[in-house]
């Protein structure tokens, strides 16, 4: 069986944004105030440590990082100590003020910041204009700290359009990746249907090499950061409860979740359909992840899977218990 | 670890005889296979402009520093992918050996030369064996309309866009001294490239590039011998 190798972990301790974009999955906004709990954080990084497939970089995604600034310190304090790296995301609002967010960047680069993911498209524009990610950029470019530029796109609102209100000086030796948006969380109701970039291949594929061990603001634990920390049903378990390196060791022999990564949500599909579950199965996706996000939110379609793997899991055990396991490693990947 | 990362010119290895695999790639390979501890991340660039000229070699080079423990990623001006099946197949060949990455690597002038079809072919390539349609846009002063063109014609081709605009930067070659070089080892890790005229050169980058010179490869002197901490650090400064 092949190990599930998590390139990152990526921390969600709070869903609480200063703003409240249309497209945002997780549905984060200015209500959702939640403070991190930094304690928990510690603990869950200090287990980490113990994954021999997890590659040593933490990830603050949200909600809004910069809200919780203390306390993001101090969990990368930690986080450096037990030999993490981080980056994190951001939609840069605090480049209104560039000498402060320069002072806040010095001390975050002092700790191990490798990387900051700037957010910004037409759906962060209604709420912060382009000249404040252009002095988020200059900001981030004189301390010296690396930059991607996340652009979230639509059939009618390319990336070019983004890119053009940016001046070439901003746009050189960032890294730019356009994606498109997905109709998961508040896209569903708050972007147009025609904006969706939709494939009938869109389903295809796997995210294997993707994956990304995310810890949610309650102590969820979930092989992504794409859409599975939108579904309980793919939930690894809670740190709250258990260590994450037992949540992960667990993981490995989730034969759900090791056939949903290696084969992909599509995968799934001659299943649902010999459950009579065909009309949950759209002619067209965005992308796996959005055929991911919808299957496991759909409580009929989690119980058909669960049946299914529940008697194949049966059906292991017993050639476990007979000596001959090589079926576990055709169903499993 | 001294070295960041490193890049070759794999023009600068070959130099065909009867269709053989040059002497100099074996030779690279495994002098690369002995140097891993000395990079910080073991990630080599191949190029320059367009690895794929030579593709019997680019995948030789692939397979031996995959061995080696290294991932590599290829930057290509994607001038070869003129056929469908081929480029599908080009690109799933460096893929089975190891490349993480293809790049397209491009410029106001080369952007002109990429017919629609070749770019599609590209795309194509790299979605069926599971890549990034990925582009690095080398500009002078001005991002020219073909940059935005090309965007817009890879996101309806792929919903996915991951690009590098990367204003050219005026370079600077030093000549070999042991107490700059020294120098620049002890402030930060540089990258560590092999260039087409076959120089092994410690980049440091800034608002220009700094390349400083400390062998070329057809030298006696063996490569991991070239850029070991014992040749190029004072005494003082070998814990790195």
């Amino acid at each position: 069986m092949r190990d599930l190798h998590f390139n990152g972990l990526v921390l969600i301790p709070s869903d609480h944004c200063n703003i409240q974009c249309r497209h945002c999955a997780p549905e984060c906004g200015p209500n959702l105030k939640r403070p991190w709990d930094v304690e928990l954080l510690k603990k869950c990084i200090s287990d980490a440590t113990k994954i021999p497939n997890l590659t040593k970089r933490i990830h603050f995604a949200g909600g809004e990082p910069f809200l919780y600034f203390e306390q993001m310190l101090e969990v990368c304090r930690h986080a450096q100590g037990c030999g993490f790296v981080h980056s994190l995301v951001t939609n840069g609002f605090w480049a209104r003020k560039p000498q402060r967010a320069s002072e806040m960047f010095e001390r975050l680069k002092r700790l191990g910041l490798c990387r900051v993911e700037l957010s910004t498209d037409v759906f962060h524009q209604e709420f912060l204009p382009m000249w404040i990610v252009s002095n988020a950029i200059k900001v981030l470019k004189a301390v010296g700290i690396p930059i991607t530029l996340r652009v979230v796109t639509t059939r009618r609102h390319s990336v070019d359009t983004v890119l053009r209100q940016l001046t070439p000086d901003d746009l050189d030796d960032i890294e730019i990746v356009g994606s498109p948006v997905v109709p998961v969380g508040r896209a569903t109701y708050a972007v147009p249907k025609d904006e969706f970039y939709l494939s009938p291949s869109g389903a295809h594929g796997s995210c294997d090499t993707l994956l990304n061990l995310t810890v949610r603001s309650d102590g969820n634990v979930y092989p992504c950061c794409a859409g599975s920390e939108e579904n309980p049903s793919l939930s690894l378990g809670n740190i709250v409860n258990f260590p994450i390196d037992t949540l992960v060791r667990n993981a490995e022999i989730n034969l759900m979740i090791r056939r949903l990564i290696h084969a992909g949500p599509s995968s799934f599909f001659a299943l649902l359909s010999a459950e009579g579950l065909a009309h949950k199965i759209r002619s067209e996706y965005t992308n796996i992840c959005h055929a991911c996000t919808e299957l496991f939110a759909d409580e009929e379609v989690v119980d058909a899977i669960r049946r299914q793997i529940g008697a194949e899991e049966r059906q292991l055990l017993s050639e476990l218990v007979s000596g001959d396991d090589s079926g576990l490693a055709a169903r499993s990947g | 670890m001294l070295y960041d990362c490193a890049s070759i010119a794999l023009s600068a290895l070959s130099t065909p005889k009867n269709g053989d695999t040059p002497d100099l790639i074996n030779t690279i390979a495994s002098e690369f296979s002995r140097s891993t501890a000395y990079f910080r991340f073991p990630i080599i660039d191949v190029g320059a402009n367009s690895a794929m000229a030579a593709p019997g070699e680019l995948l030789y080079l692939i397979d031996h520093l995959t061995r080696a423990g290294y991932v590599t990623r290829v930057l290509t001006s994607g001038q070869h992918f003129v056929d469908f099946n081929e480029s599908c197949q080009q690109v799933r060949d460096m893929v089975r050996l190891g490349v993480t990455r293809v790049i397209l690597r491009l410029d106001p002038t080369l952007v002109l030369t990429l017919s629609d079809t070749t770019l599609a072919n590209y795309v194509s390539a790299c979605i069926e064996s599971g890549l990034n349609a990925e582009m690095r846009f080398e500009f002078d002063d001005d991002l020219p309309e073909t940059f935005f063109d090309i965007i817009r014609k890879i996101e309806q081709l792929r919903f996915y866009t991951k690009l590098y605009p990367f204003k050219k930067r005026l370079t600077t070659r030093y000549a070999f001294d042991l107490s700059t070089i020294s120098s620049v080892l002890h402030m930060g890790q540089p990258r560590l490239v092999i260039s087409e005229d076959k120089a092994v050169l410690l980049r440091v980058r800034g608002a220009v590039y700094s390349d400083f010179m400390i062998g070329y490869i057809d030298e006696n002197q063996p490569l991991s011998e070239m850029i070991c901490p014992a040749r190029l650090l004072r005494p003082q400064e070998r814990r790195l």
